[in-house]
């Protein structure tokens, strides 16, 4: 599976380097991360850079289109819980809200997890509002997705890989836990390569999740600027109709994408969760 | 497979300006850094209350169905006795209409009964009041007649016959009549 995405990477980024060496590197310069903030045609923005005992610490235009989907975010949801200390009956606004809410509690956590469910709901609610604001943010004009930076996608893997790993040495103690991994009744001379195999499962779980979310989001803004590029790669506005309706297209696409991608990494997180905790699965 | 990747990766380090499979120190640090503030304040300050409030909710919409449920038990046992208190309202008082028809009638029987008697009685005391008033009367015109037919045979048998010798020989004779 990942080999297929990565193939799509591979195969997409040497398309985009190529077009790059031949003058078209404006694709991998919107996609990839920078320290300026590009409104063309009204202007570029340059930011700082910070050198924290000799770690270079960049706000790059990602980092700073994270924070602003973390604000959003932050703004909406303290608005929402203001209105539910107030009174419990939803408005249109709380109720959008409260309908995703009540999605990933009651269709992603209580399932995937079972028993003992509650104390990873607030962790697979920020992950899944998180990605899904930065997803949509991407999808407006002059914003940049943040999600399409594997830097970022990787991170929330390890943190979902951190959270899955406490889970189940909470629930079976550190040394059941790593017991656990191991299935029962496997033969002995099994055992080496057994443990290398779940050892290597455990990295090849979070990998997925980051590779996931980083291709999905990449490949459909890289195919709507290819579209686009087919304007001026051909040099005439004939071809204009049909770019602009495939990429119109696409990006429609990208709303389902968007959704789907945030679903697909908390449901997953949320499965991962569940085997380290109840193991005997 | 993945060496491909890694060689296309690294071209692109090698052009500049940031490879598209590279992993930017600065902005996993920044990423970390605002997922867990992110993480710790809306667990605070949006998952808490909002979690609670659904939850209180659930609960009062459970404890509200509960109630009705319990509301329309206890509505259908009021009807059940209602309606049987009805039906035995219903009973007595067919009960109670059958008994004064009874009873009516027993009245009106019994009175019937009465007021025959009583005109029995009456039709019987007035005919022996009667009688007595005919014998009375019969007496005393017997007696008149014996007094008359008495004065009238002194009258006209003085000399030899006794008064009283005579009396009860005619006596005898209305006796006689009489009884026949």
């Amino acid at each position: 599976m990942y080999t297929d995405s990565l193939k799509a990477i591979t195969d997409t980024t040497a398309a985009a380097h190529e077009q790059a060496s031949q003058g078209s590197g404006w694709i991998l310069h919107h996609v990839t991360d920078g320290r300026y903030l590009d409104f063309t045609p009204f202007g570029k923005i340059d930011l700082p850079v910070f050198n924290i005992g000799g770690y270079e610490l960049a706000i790059t235009r990602h980092t700073i289109f994270m924070w602003v989907a973390a604000i959003i975010l932050l703004i909406m949801l303290i608005k929402t819980a203001q209105r539910y200390k107030k009174t419990k009956i939803p408005n249109r606004f709380t109720g959008a809200i409260e309908v995703l809410i009540l999605f990933v509690r009651d269709e992603i956590a209580k399932p995937s997890i079972g028993s003992g469910y509650e104390k990873f709901v607030p962790y697979l609610l920020t992950t899944f509002f998180f990605i899904l604001f930065a997803n949509f943010l991407g999808l407006i004009p002059f914003s940049a997705t943040v999600t399409s930076n594997i830097s970022l996608t990787a991170t929330l893997a390890a943190i979902s890989f951190v959270v899955t790993q406490w889970g189940g040495m909470k629930k079976n103690g550190v040394f059941g836990y790593f017991k656990g991994l191991i299935p029962h009744g496997i033969p002995v001379f099994l055992l080496p390569i057994m443990i290398v195999v779940e050892v290597l499962g455990l990295f090849t779980k979070p990998f997925a999740l980051a590779v996931r979310l980083f291709a999905n989001m990449i490949a459909g803004h890289i195919v709507i600027y290819a579209l686009i590029g087919l304007i001026f790669a051909m040099g005439t506005l004939a071809v204009a109709p049909v770019s602009v309706g495939m990429a119109l297209f696409i990006n429609l696409l990208e709303i389902l994408v968007a959704s789907l991608q945030a679903y697909i990494f908390t449901m997953l997180s949320a499965v991962f969760i569940g085997m380290a905790v109840h193991q005997e699965h | 497979m993945i060496f491909n990747t890694f060689v296309i990766l690294a071209k692109a380090e090698e052009s500049g300006g940031g490879g598209l499979l590279s992993i930017e120190g600065g902005l996993a640090f920044w990423t970390v850094l605002t997922f867990v503030l992110l993480l710790l304040l809306l667990g605070k300050f949006a998952w808490k209350p909002i979690l609670n409030a659904l939850d209180e909710r659930e609960k009062g919409i459970k404890d509200a169905l509960e109630a009705a449920k319990k509301a329309n038990e206890e509505a259908d046992l009021l009807k059940a006795e209602n309606e049987k208190a009805r039906k035995e309202n219903d009973e007595a008082a067919k009960r109670q209409i059958e008994e004064s028809k009874k009873f009516i009638e027993e009245q009106r029987v019994k009175m019937a009964q009465e007021l025959k008697d009583e005109f029995e009685k009456k039709r019987k005391d007035f005919e022996a009041e009667l009688e007595n008033r005919e014998r009375e009367m019969i007496d005393n015109v017997t007696a008149e007649v014996a007094d008359i037919v008495v004065a009238a045979a002194e009258k006209v048998i003085k000399a030899n016959l006794n008064t009283e010798k005579n009396k009860e020989l005619v006596n005898k004779y209305i006796e006689d009549i009489r009884n026949n």
